[in-house]
């Protein structure tokens, strides 16, 4: 199946909604550290305006979610130089210029991507890996959540991660 | 090998190995068994690079933690449903539904904006996407759109269901006024599902002489918002909602289903 980045380069129209689905929330609590909420709401707006305008420059050779990010770190930089908004710290200045910026931006993608993986897991996968990694759970109060035999908790938990590992591996590097 | 009960491999568990749910004991042997079969080596190297890129997500996470307003839905309600829902994890909201804007380029020359038409579910809209996307790349300027925009309302009318069957059972239209710019919103409830080939309009109508004009596609969710020149509007004190057949005709189908006089 083509990747999310393939489709909207495509013009599927469907892809983007899913790469707002899936990466919107994360866009926003990027850029809402740099604007205010209201700020934050436009400006994803915005970066998905330009994800799909631009779409015909995605790069096949590199992460959708770098080409993502970087969108929504020059729409902040934009938003702060006009110069209404509120006061950040140098220290949250730093998370969105220069190299640390760079280094931000790349670790956000970089979960990013890891998310988009994670959504093409089966549901059941999704749903141990998210308890186990989001929830802190063991394998066995997973089980005892769920309802299920601990054997099949580690059985989808280990193919789960056995595709995740194969999806973010086979994914185009930077 | 985590779900292999072939005797002799690491027997079962080596996610409960890298997530430490395993004993010393437990541990010691896996390790022993690790530094002798290939295969689970291959194995144990698939989960390490499954395990450090979730690593990946919960640290950017913690990183951006803090960041959104309370009560917005955190990321693994979006993935795996309410039913693992986390409490440690950061919130990463969508845009508020209320402040979503979105705006299209009407087939017929004037500009629309909609609330995204399932809204309600706190999701933005391809088609809302793809048509802001469409008239920032016109040049046209956003239009904001619902009522509490602080604009002030010109007129407020009634939309009443017509003979054609029960495409909705009615609605409202309102008008607001920015400046010279009039924004004509459109609530109609309960419209009827159409199908693929099939779609509603709304339509400005000066009933005296029969002029129409066309403002734009009434969503699915039966929510509007079409902007206008003042001038322009002033010409017409009704608004028609039609069920239009996509068959290339931009002349309306005479299928009226909801009108309202402002």
């Amino acid at each position: 199946m083509a990747s999310v980045a393939q489709r909207i380069a495509a013009g599927d129209e469907h892809a983007l909604e899913e790469s707002y689905r899936l990466h919107g929330p994360m866009v926003r609590s990027y850029l809402r550290r740099f604007v205010t909420n209201d700020e934050a709401d436009d400006l994803v707006q915005t970066v998905f305006m330009e994800v799909w305008r631009s779409r015909g420059r995605v790069d096949a050779n590199r992460p959708f979610e770098a080409w993502l990010f970087g969108i929504a770190r020059k729409r902040a930089i934009d938003q702060l130089r006009r110069g209404h908004h509120q006061v950040i710290s140098i220290d949250v200045a730093r998370e969105l210029t220069g190299a640390d910026g760079d280094q931000f931006v790349d670790r956000l993608a970089w979960a990013a991507e890891v998310r988009s993986a994670l959504s093409r897991l089966s549901d059941e996968q999704q749903e141990v890996i998210a308890l186990s990694y989001f929830g802190d759970l063991t394998q066995q109060q997973i089980a005892s959540r769920l309802g299920v035999p601990v054997g099949t908790v580690k059985a989808r938990m280990a193919r789960g991660m056995r595709k995740l590992a194969n999806l973010v591996e086979g994914a185009p590097s930077t | 090998m985590s779900e292999r009960s072939t005797p002799g491999h690491a027997s079962a568990d080596l996610v409960g190995l890298i997530n430490g749910e395993v004993g010393r004991r437990d541990t010691v042997a896996m390790a022993r068994h690790l530094r002798e079969c290939p295969s689970c080596t291959d194995e144990l190297v698939d989960l390490a690079v499954a395990h450090g890129a979730l690593a990946s997500v919960v640290r950017a996470d913690r990183a951006l933690d803090g960041t959104a307003p309370p009560g917005d839905p955190r990321p693994e309600d979006q993935l795996v449903g309410p039913s693992t829902r986390m409490p440690r994890t950061p919130r990463t909201p969508l845009p508020s539904p209320e402040r979503v804007r979105s705006s299209t380029r009407l087939r017929h020359g004037a500009t629309v904006s909609g609330r995204a038409p399932w809204a309600r579910h706190r999701r933005l809209t391809t088609a809302a996407l793809a048509a802001v996307a469409a008239v920032a790349a016109l040049g046209l300027s956003f239009v904001a759109v619902g009522h509490g925009s602080g604009r002030p309302v010109v007129a407020r009318a009634s939309l009443r269901a017509m003979d054609h069957g029960a495409a909705s059972e009615g609605g409202t239209v309102t008008v607001l006024a920015d400046g010279s710019i009039r924004q004509l919103i459109v609530r109609a409830a309960d419209l009827s599902a159409v199908s693929d080939h099939q779609y509603y309009e709304v339509w400005l109508l000066d009933p005296t002489t029969s002029k129409m004009l066309p403002v734009g596609m009434l969503p699915p969710s039966g929510r509007g918002a079409y902007s206008m020149s003042s001038g322009l509007m002033a010409g017409y004190t009704a608004v028609d909602v039609s069920l239009q057949r996509d068959d290339g005709s931009p002349a309306h189908s005479t299928t009226s289903v909801l009108r309202a006089s402002l």
